[in-house]
């Protein structure tokens, strides 16, 4: 999938084979950063700060790794410095995402659900049970893509987000329950 | 049993819907432009300058090898010119001597009249850099 970037990055048609690598990976930069830092405009800096860096130092990629495994290590790397710089006592609790969910009306047919609720309840996971569902869900991706961008074994991933489920599911059944009592 | 099939698929979807719309912001690919023209200027700033001394350096070269030439023909042409001069003023002293073998007193003279012209040659380019090599030919 990566080859016809890093080739046309070779062949000097850089600015095609940025494009694409921009096209290719920026929701999975931005995805991976935001699994990361908790905030829509810091993930923002960093997938900026990432597509930089891929521009500066695309040169030096030498293709022993995959393309995906070298940019993921950038981002989480990228992540966690401006983690640092900004905001050393970060937290999931971004406005931004949450006023997104609370204009997610439910829609005919479907279950009727508290979805700050459950950005709460997400909010309250452990990191590495939190990164697993972001990631898992923002575009159903395998777990093997999850795990190849946390650098994590499959393994570890699979059991991340078994226990995040299962406390989610939790978190939902009780707000399900508090709202027929209260109806 | 149906309860949790429930909340199961109810959690997917609401998960879905949580994270489905995670996107870098409307002006990513403006900004990143931006700063990609701005990691590219410095680099245009250093060619244009790596340019302009190499211009300036073969333009100097170039001054620098026709000076050189011209001061040799200089040197020569005046060596040249001086030379039946010396040729004139050794025989006269070599017979007035007399004893004295002409041909050597000739080359001497000539030499020292070489010299002398390559020396009064140099000071002037020095005095007034052109006066002599701007004379001869390119």
């Amino acid at each position: 999938m990566d080859e016809p970037i890093v080739a046309a990055w070779r062949a000097g048609r850089t600015e095609q084979a940025f494009a694409s690598l921009v096209s290719s990976y920026r929701r999975r930069v931005f995805g991976l950063a935001y699994s990361i830092v908790g905030s829509r405009a810091l993930a923002d800096d960093v997938a900026q700060e990432v597509f930089v860096k891929l521009w500066k130092s695309l040169d030096s990629y030498d293709g022993r790794a995959q393309l995906s495994t070298w940019i993921y290590a950038i981002t989480r790397n990228a992540a966690i410095s401006i983690l640092r710089r900004e905001r050393p006592m970060a937290s999931l609790s971004d406005d931004a995402v949450l006023a997104e969910v609370e204009t997610h009306a439910p829609q005919p047919g479907e279950p009727p659900a508290d979805g700050a609720a459950l950005w709460g309840a997400v909010a309250t996971l452990p990191k590495a049970q939190r990164q697993a569902v972001i990631l898992f869900y923002q575009d159903e991706r395998p777990v093997e893509e999850v795990a190849a961008m946390l650098g994590i074994p499959v393994n570890t991933v699979k059991t991340h987000s078994h226990r995040a489920r299962a406390r989610l599911a939790e978190a939902l059944r009780a707000t399900l329950l508090a709202q027929e009592r209260a109806s | 049993m149906n309860d949790m099939r429930r909340t199961d698929s109810e959690l997917d979807l609401l998960l879905a819907r949580l994270f489905g719309g995670l996107d870098a912001g409307p002006d990513f690919q403006r900004r990143l432009d931006a700063r990609l023209a701005r990691e590219r200027a410095p680099d245009t700033a250093v060619q244009d300058v790596r340019e302009r001394l190499q211009t300036e350096h073969a333009q100097a070269t170039a001054h620098l090898r026709r000076g050189l030439r011209r001061n040799i023909l200089a040197t020569a042409g005046t060596a040249i010119g001086a030379l039946p001069l010396a040729w004139l003023v050794g025989g006269f002293l070599g017979h007035a001597l007399g004893g004295v073998d002409a041909r050597a007193v000739t080359w001497l003279v000539g030499a020292s009249v070489a010299l002398t012209a390559l020396w009064i040659g140099t000071a002037l380019e020095r005095i007034a850099p052109g006066l002599v090599s701007r004379s001869l030919p390119a």
